[in-house]
């Protein structure tokens, strides 16, 4: 029995030594990435006044350097396409974290599926993979039960398939960033034949995912706690407007949160000609939109101290 | 609690520990020591269904000493009949009750009656069907005179529910692991490195294999009617390998486990793909599972001793009944039927015990010829396969007929190519592992034995690093659902 103890412990740690070796690839994997965002942001580089966070709706109908041109104020596009609302807290708490709180932050809501269940939104583990060298980053996949605790202390319960793929990453022509973040698609997407559903919307509250709503409830309060102005942003879809989504939103947001819609009788937002697909517009409509909101944001800022001082020196 | 988890690699050095260091030389307390262990075990799934257990143990241990001194024939069986409508009476009612259910409602109907009944929410406990058989042997062999009854409970309780084996197998005949229990266990350091060795090869067969084939295998067959005949037949292979990796390494870890107790278990997979023929794959599949079905079921009804139409009948039972065993559903029962198909032209022609020894014995590759009968063999099984899967007899069905139509001639194309591309890779260094162990009891049981400790631990570096690396995603063990 001696023998065996000590063989067993001789050998985890001979193993326990060995599979150091691993932490060259966990090093090398955040700088193969081309997309370094969250990466930027728990080194403390994400210093902006204005954040736009949200799925490939909020990617793709926002463009923040418009944004910071007409109101001067530093923005940027931290949207993720296929990202939920877990996510999106994900990424506000690292980001008040680690940098300067925003002032402002613009949550594009996902009409319908922001608080139900959904294959084409989820928590971006893959965005966190080539991050685990990270402890911050490392814990989060804990809590999130996607690694063992043993990931503390082993490097190879750390690693993931993700860190040996040392193929350079390419953008897909649908995910541009920029210096402000993500950018709209410039072209129509192929073979779709665009039909604007005029069908009355509905939406069930029995299908709601009650850990989104906690997500969506805590992102509030994260806001409110630290002074943050937040605002929900209802994109257009090429479709009618559903107001029931929009009235269980308004229903679960604090006092303090306020909202912007697209404007639904603006007739741009049902000529398809702006639309990349059926849920994103194009370059030319995502114009159109960030004017919308740049609208409505300098009547909503002018009730927010901080930004408002900055806006009313113009 | 799932072998290939954290809680299990906290728990089993714990009990370890405690068994050898204090324990050790006393057989009574290492017996309680293991059946506070499995319970605890089970309990870490549901405590609930601890008391379905504990009943089935004491029905079985009062039965088997009743038996005892029983002599009278009617007596004796009645307490026999006793055990079986006990213990296949919560398997019954567990396990297949809605399906009868759903079956009859759906007979009314056909004959123009419906009938309005509401099925109950039953959870399966977990390896009830495993437990049960092991029980119910014990008491026929008492019945059979085959074992003398046990007058120590908490050996038996031990044996009803040793935490390695219980929730899915192998299962074990009473007449091998109960006398394990009586005598004094020491520990061999040699017995215990082969089973943590079998463990290794177990866990790499789960999370390598099994977990990565069936990332692609859930997503071919979820999505069947979005692909290619081509892509089906990828399918059903992945999946062929998901539920050998899945089973055998569950098998694997079992066994090596009870090594690490002092206690040997039979070998319940021995290579079961390099099979020349139905029979043969049948001799080495789910081992345990199969000879008790010949030995309590084929036997009693005659066997093959019969004429034809009592072996073809005999047959068919016992595949019929052993595919049901999986599950509630008609997919298996098919299963079942498709494999006494392909198995009874052997037993018919007398062919059936054609290949009783290892494929290629002393040779490095098989001839032409045993290549071609591994291949035509391993086809019929993933054929087979694509029932023991499918969601319902029609999805089968359309499955199949997809598989047999022009689309088989096209290019494979699914979500996750390269998964199934590092996975199939993976696969082949698989098989040729399992190729060069086949004359052992696992794969890796002689591989690099004689190597010096640097080359030996550095290959089991390598697969405990594939172990990290390629592990899939967490799938729970297929048969914990049987």
């Amino acid at each position: 029995m001696k023998k065996f103890l000590i063989q067993i412990l001789l050998f985890s740690f001979t193993f326990f030594l060995f599979e150091k070796v691993f932490y060259v690839s966990l090093y090398v994997s955040p700088k193969l990435e081309i997309d370094k965002r969250l990466e930027y942001i728990i080194n403390g580089n994400m210093n902006k006044d204005l954040i736009v966070l949200g799925s490939s709706r909020g990617a793709r109908n926002i463009i923040a350097s418009q944004i910071e041109d007409s109101l001067n104020i530093s923005s940027y596009n931290l949207s993720y396409p296929g990202s939920d609302i877990e996510f999106h807290k994900f990424l506000l708490q690292s980001l008040i974290k680690y940098n300067e709180k925003p002032k402002i932050v613009l949550l594009v809501v996902d009409d319908n599926a922001e608080l139900l269940p959904s294959e084409s939104i989820n928590f971006r583990f893959d965005r966190l993979y080539p991050l685990a060298k990270y402890n911050y980053i490392n814990n989060e996949m804990i809590e999130r039960s996607k690694k063992s605790f043993l990931s503390k202390f082993f490097i190879l319960a750390r690693i993931n398939k993700r860190n040996f793929d040392i193929r350079e990453k390419h953008f897909s022509a649908l995910d541009t960033l920029k210096d402000c973040g993500s950018m709209p698609i410039s072209f129509q997407r192929e073979n779709r034949e665009f039909v604007f559903n005029n069908e009355k919307p509905s939406y069930d509250l029995d299908d709601e995912l009650s850990v989104k709503i906690m997500a969506f409830n805590k992102f509030q309060d994260l806001c409110i706690s630290n002074n943050i102005k937040l605002i929900i942003v209802y994109p257009p879809n090429f479709k009618k407007h559903n107001i029931l989504f929009e009235n269980r939103i308004e229903k679960l947001s604090y006092p303090k949160v306020s909202s912007i819609i697209h404007d639904t009788a603006n007739q741009v937002y049902k000529n398809k000609d702006y639309y990349y697909d059926e849920g994103h517009l194009k370059t030319n409509g995502a114009i159109i939109f960030t004017n919308d909101i740049i609208r409505q944001l300098k009547i909503k800022v002018r009730t927010h101290n901080n930004v408002y001082k900055k806006y009313a020196k113009q | 609690m799932l072998f290939n988890s954290i809680d299990f690699a906290i728990f089993l050095p714990i009990v370890f520990l405690l068994y050898w260091f204090f324990a050790n030389k006393n057989l009574k307390l290492q017996n309680l020591l293991i059946v506070v262990a499995s319970y605890l075990f089970y309990g870490w799934w549901d405590w609930r269904f601890l008391s379905l257990i504990l009943f089935s143990t004491l029905i079985d241990y009062s039965v088997g000493r009743k038996l005892l001194n029983e002599e009278n024939i009617t007596k004796r069986k009645i307490l026999l009949w006793v055990s079986i409508l006990v213990n296949l009476g919560f398997l019954g009612f567990f396990k297949y009750y809605n399906f009868f259910l759903d079956n009859f409602i759906m007979a009314f109907s056909f004959f123009g009656t419906p009938i309005n009944v509401q099925g109950l929410n039953i959870i399966l406990p977990v390896g009830i069907s495993f437990y049960t058989f092991q029980t119910l042997s014990y008491t026929i062999d008492v019945y059979k005179r085959k074992l003398e009854p046990t007058k120590d409970f908490i050996a038996f309780t031990a044996f009803v529910s040793f935490f390695p084996q219980l929730v899915a197998g192998p299962i074990e005949r009473a007449t091998n692991l109960l006398p394990q229990f009586y005598k004094e266990r020491t520990f061999e350091y040699n017995k215990a490195v082969d089973g943590l060795r079998q463990i290794l090869w177990g866990l790499f067969k789960k999370i390598v294999i099994a977990d990565n084939s069936a990332q692609i295998a859930n997503e071919i067959f979820n999505n069947s009617a979005d692909y290619s005949g081509s892509t089906l037949v990828l399918g059903a292979i992945f999946f062929t390998f998901q539920i050998y990796g899945d089973f055998s390494g569950y098998s694997d870890i079992a066994i090596g486990t009870s090594r690490l107790f002092g206690f040997n278990l039979k070998q319940n997979f021995a290579f079961p793909y390099f099979s020349r023929d139905i029979a043969e794959f049948w001799r080495r599949w789910h081992i345990s599972l199969s000879t008790w079905f010949r030995d309590y079921l084929y036997i009693p009804l005659g066997g093959s001793r019969g004429g034809t139409w009592m072996k073809v009948r005999n047959t068919f039972a016992i595949f019929i009944v052993s595919g049901f065993w999986h599950g509630a559903n008609w997919t298996f029962i098919v299963w079942g039927a498709l494999n006494a198909l392909y198995f009874l032209p052997l037993l018919l022609l007398n062919k059936n015990r054609t290949n009783t020894d290892t494929v290629a014995q002393g040779k490095y590759l098989p001839t032409l010829k045993e290549f071609y009968q591994i291949a035509i063999t391993f086809s019929l099984t993933v054929l087979a396969w694509i029932f023991f899967r499918a969601e319902n007899i029609g999805h089968a069905l359309d499955y199949l007929s997809t598989i047999f139509s022009k689309s088989l001639f096209t290019i494979p194309h699914f979500i996750g190519m390269r998964t199934a591309l590092i996975t199939l890779i993976l696969i082949s260094i698989f098989i040729l592992v399992e190729w060069l162990g086949r004359n052992e009891q696992y794969a890796i049981e002689r591989l690099g034995i004689k190597w010096k400790k640097t080359y030996r631990w550095s290959f089991y570096f390598i697969i405990l690093t594939t172990l990290f690396i390629f592990s899939g995603k967490e799938q729970q063990f297929i048969y914990f659902q049987f």
